[in-house]
């Protein structure tokens, strides 16, 4: 604490007299009140005066300053009524003397300019407000040690022959349950700072319920209130994070807490106990916050400090050893406990009566039950005797840490039947409450909180790496009681339903060629564990391997394409998920040397759904683009059919590309075409469209029929009437050159013919059909630059794509493509109307019209 | 000649009883993630779907125990 009050401060609320007296004992010589406040200032300021002056202290004023200096302030006559904690008698002189070497100082604003020394003794029996005294810091730094009053007791001479061990986790039990009923009540404060009588009698009843005495439990919220476990907070009690946190402290820490809250707890429930008629006149004349309401428990406390281990001392040596120290330890001697207890004069006999029915009762209480509860003392001799423990020595400030063993803490829970856990917190190490928190659901928090055990929790416990078994260890190891046999039976369950499905991650798995070489690199290495035929679990790298499959790294394309629908994957590239995926696409078979062969099957495609999928799924494992064979397969399969329609007895075509183009991808397929036209249209040979339609079919593609569609006979049955029409339809075009009117041209066949109107230009010159002049490429090709460029019309015998039908075509060329791999002439064809595009390679002749121009 | 081909860092689900695991086989929605069949009491399964195969397990009343290996 910060000192309140300068020197300077506090030596103006003396008197000039007061003033006086310490000039006169620092030998200082000063004519006016400034001066000699001036004078005091800097002497109390020296460290070389205080410290001097701190070696002449007699004993009595060393621990009467410390009494102030760990109080911080305390009133002149807070300090005259607990004489007991710093000088057995005499304590009026040992404030005197260190107040006139200005050691303590007395508070300005309390008795500004009128504090004199000879006002110290009647403070002691004024009710009138005392002075506050407080010892500056620089006192404070100097203050020696404080020595022990010798309060050494007498022990008694036969020891008892049979001690109760110390009740070392009564005290917290109790303290616990208290926090157990205020979470559970929120128990209502009335304006007097006590309990709400409905509320009171309730927790009362709850505290019956958990064998806990009544006192017990007054006590306990008392020093949980002390401690901060406990607050009112809008008017009711609850329970504060601190309470958790003081749980979660080591046991003698714990002990330590309680005691020292036990002693300086502001509530008077031990004097409730004993003085109940005088409750209210103790409260009244006891001022709170003050030594003097905690004083009979300090005094105690004192006492049994001083005390050494393993001595045994009977209760009636503790009455008389306090009454020696100070009798009026409880305001015996002041006249208003006379008249609370309708006395009129106050005689040694009364007196003495009055300490053996109260003061000397409420000690042996105090030892019997609280101090013993808490394990400060053990009792021996029937509760007449009692010695301090190593573990009270500490709590008491005087003793080193006691080792405390690990079988205190046996009774932290307690496994019910109905798979309830009940857990007494504070009791718990924070490793039991971690595994309860992981093992468990908790269904109440607080002190003494409850956990259900179920299957998942359970389940959830044992994957953060602590087994069944070992919770279960750990349950017993910290419950006095044994776990439920039905509890042990479901664990054992659980434990089995564990064990009957293991996931193993991030194995290293060593497949080999066959059963054979498995055994043998079993044998070999130790450290591996036989999993299947063929399969080895190594728990340390193997060096004799041939390939790696990482199954942390993307996947590796692993089939190469063979012939038709047929894939191949090698050994090497094989991982454990391949044969399931191929499997699903087709029948696969397993070559000598481990590869694995996939002919993709209708069926299995079919029933994979999909294709879109599929197709992917098998694209993601070539090594190379996939063949439009296997879309195309795949596609049909799947149900979403091509569709394909001829418009002309040797001509399909196909709704896209791709499909057109895979069918030359078919082996089968590929001998009945003759050649593509454009992207979307296949020429199949003369005769063979009904073959082609089947094996179409059979891939899943149907063709439409359409209402041109016909298969001629193959060329042999009709190329001499074709070469007859042809020589007819020559001789009806020379015949009727010039003349205006639609061409027909007659199909192959002549039971389904077909005329087709040519549209022949408006001014169609004479046509020269068949038998053109042939010439090579490059001729053609010059002869057409020639014509380009003086803009000659000319006549081209062209052969289309599948080169079945030559035709003549008048034609006004453009321009030459030449960059390309195939030559190619641009121009405007009369014949079809339009821009066209004719390779050069398929010129079979031509003419330039040597008299026109376009 | 020898040939040996590492696995490494691949998962497995590794049952006690064969019946178990023609169950799990023959859950559709473990299926996408199971592999070859090592044993009749061991299958593979994609290392990446673990989270996703631990779930579908509890959901089937299996208890899986994670071992990293």
């Amino acid at each position: 604490m910060n000192q309140p009050y300068t020197i300077r401060e506090c030596l103006h609320g003396y008197t000039d007299d007061a003033l006086s007296e310490m000039c006169e004992r620092w030998q200082v010589a000063a004519s006016s009140k400034a001066n000699r406040i001036r004078a005091l200032e800097k002497v109390l300021g020296d460290p070389l005066h205080v410290e001097s002056t701190m070696r002449g202290l007699s004993l009595e004023a060393v621990r009467l300053l410390h009494l102030v200096a760990d109080n911080g302030t305390m009133s002149i006559r807070d300090v005259l009524h607990v004489p007991g904690l710093y000088a057995k008698r005499n304590a009026i002189d040992a404030l005197h003397q260190v107040a006139f070497l200005g050691l303590v100082l007395v508070c300005p604003e309390e008795r500004t300019g009128a504090f004199s020394f000879n006002q110290i003794h009647p403070h002691r029996d004024s009710r009138e407000s005392s002075p506050l005294l407080f010892a500056s810091a620089l006192v404070k730094h100097y203050l020696p040690a404080a020595e022990p009053m010798g309060l050494a007791m007498t022990p008694t001479t036969e020891p008892p022959s049979n001690p109760s061990a110390p009740s070392a986790d009564r005290a917290t039990a109790f303290f616990l349950e208290t926090l157990r009923i205020v979470e559970l009540l929120n128990p209502r404060v009335t304006a007097a700072d006590s309990l709400h009588k409905a509320d009171l009698t309730r927790a009362q009843e709850q505290a019956r319920e958990a064998q806990m005495p009544v006192e017990a439990f007054s006590l306990s919220l008392m020093i949980a209130l002390e401690l901060g476990c406990v607050e009112v907070k809008r008017g009711r009690l609850v329970t504060t994070p601190q309470a958790a946190e003081w749980s979660s402290r080591p046991y003698a820490e714990r002990m330590k807490d309680l005691m020292h809250a036990y002693v300086n707890g502001q509530s008077l429930p031990d004097i409730k106990l004993f003085f109940p008629q005088l409750y209210e006149a103790f409260d009244e004349y006891l001022p709170r916050g003050s030594v003097r309401r905690t004083y009979h428990r300090l005094l105690v406390a004192h006492i049994l400090r001083e005390q050494p281990e393993e001595v045994w001392f009977s209760l009636g040596t503790l009455a008389r050893a306090l009454y020696d120290l100070d009798h009026n330890v409880l305001c015996l001697d002041e006249q208003w406990r006379a008249i609370a207890s309708n006395t009129r004069d106050i005689t040694p006999v009364w007196k003495d009566r009055q300490w053996e029915m109260r003061e000397q009762r409420l000690f042996s209480w105090m030892i019997q039950s609280f101090l013993f509860d808490l394990g400060i003392v053990e009792l021996g001799g029937e509760g007449k005797y009692f010695r301090v423990t190593p573990a009270g020595r500490y709590a008491l400030g005087v003793g080193p840490l006691p080792d405390r063993g690990e079988a205190t803490q046996q009774d932290a829970l307690v496994v019910q039947p109905d798979f309830e856990v009940i857990v007494y917190v504070d009791r718990c190490s924070p490793n039991l409450r971690r595994t309860l928190d992981t093992f468990c659901e908790r269904v109440q928090g607080g002190m003494v909180s409850t956990y259900r055990l179920t299957e998942q929790s359970v389940y959830r416990g044992s994957r953060t790496g602590t087994s069944i078994k070992d919770f279960r260890t750990l349950l017993t190891a910290n419950s006095k009681v044994a776990i439920p046999s039905n509890v042990n039976e479901q664990f054992s369950s659980w434990e089995r339903k564990l064990e009957s499905v293991q996931v193993h991650a991030g194995c290293e798995v060593i497949e080999c060629l066959n059963a054979k070489e498995a055994q043998a690199l079993v044998a070999e290495h130790p450290h591996c564990r036989l999993i299947g035929e063929r399969f080895v679990i190594a728990r340390e790298p193997i060096p004799e391997v041939d390939t790696i499959i990482d199954y942390g790294k993307p996947r590796r394309a692993a089939i190469e394409q063979e012939d038709g629908l047929v894939v191949r994957a090698p050994w090497e590239k094989i991982d454990l998920f391949l044969r399931r995926q191929l499997d699903d696409l087709g029948d696969s078979s397993t070559t000598e040397n481990g590869d694995i062969i996939l002919r993709l099957v209708k069926k299995k495609v079919e029933k994979g759904g999909d294709w879109s999928l599929q197709l992917a799924q098998l694209e993601a494992l070539a090594a190379r683009p996939l063949a439009g064979r296997y879309r195309v397969a795949l596609r049909a399969w799947s149900g979403e059919l091509d569709q394909a329609a001829s418009r002309t007895a040797t001509l399909v075509r196909f709704d896209d590309a791709e499909t057109a183009q895979a069918i030359l991808e078919f082996p089968d397929l590929a001998e009945h075409i003759e050649g593509s036209l454009g992207l979307f249209s296949l020429v199949i040979r003369q005769g063979e469209l009904g073959s082609f339609k089947k094996k179409l079919k059979v891939r899943g593609i149907l063709v439409k029929p359409g209402d041109d569609i016909h298969d001629p006979e193959p060329p042999e049955s009709w190329a001499t009437q074709w070469v007859l029409d042809h020589q007819l339809a020559d001789d009806h075009a020379n015949g009727a050159n010039g003349a205006n009117g639609t061409a027909t041209v007659q199909a192959e066949d002549k039971h389904k013919v077909r005329k087709r109107r040519v549209h022949p230009a408006k001014e169609e010159p004479e046509v020269e059909e068949a038998h053109l002049p042939s010439y090579s490429t490059r001729i053609v090709r010059e002869i057409l630059e020639d014509a380009i460029s003086r803009r000659r019309p000319v006549l081209v015998e062209y052969k289309n794509t599948w080169g079945t039908r030559p035709s003549i075509r008048r034609v006004d060329p453009v321009s030459l493509e030449t960059a390309g791999s195939a030559p190619a002439l641009s121009g405007y064809c009369h014949q079809r109307q339009g821009a066209r595009t004719f390779k050069l390679s398929q010129v079979a002749g031509i003419r330039v019209l040597e008299d026109e121009n376009f | 000649m020898k040939r040996r081909k590492l696995h490494r860092g691949v998962a497995l689900i590794e049952v006690r009883d064969a019946m178990v695991l023609t169950e799990i086989e023959s859950d559709s929605a473990l299926l996408p993630f199971l592999g070859e069949r090592v044993s009749n009491t061991c299958i593979a399964v994609q290392p990446q779907a673990l989270p996703d195969v631990l779930r579908r397990l509890q959901s089937l009343g299996h208890l899986p125990m994670l071992v990293e290996s």
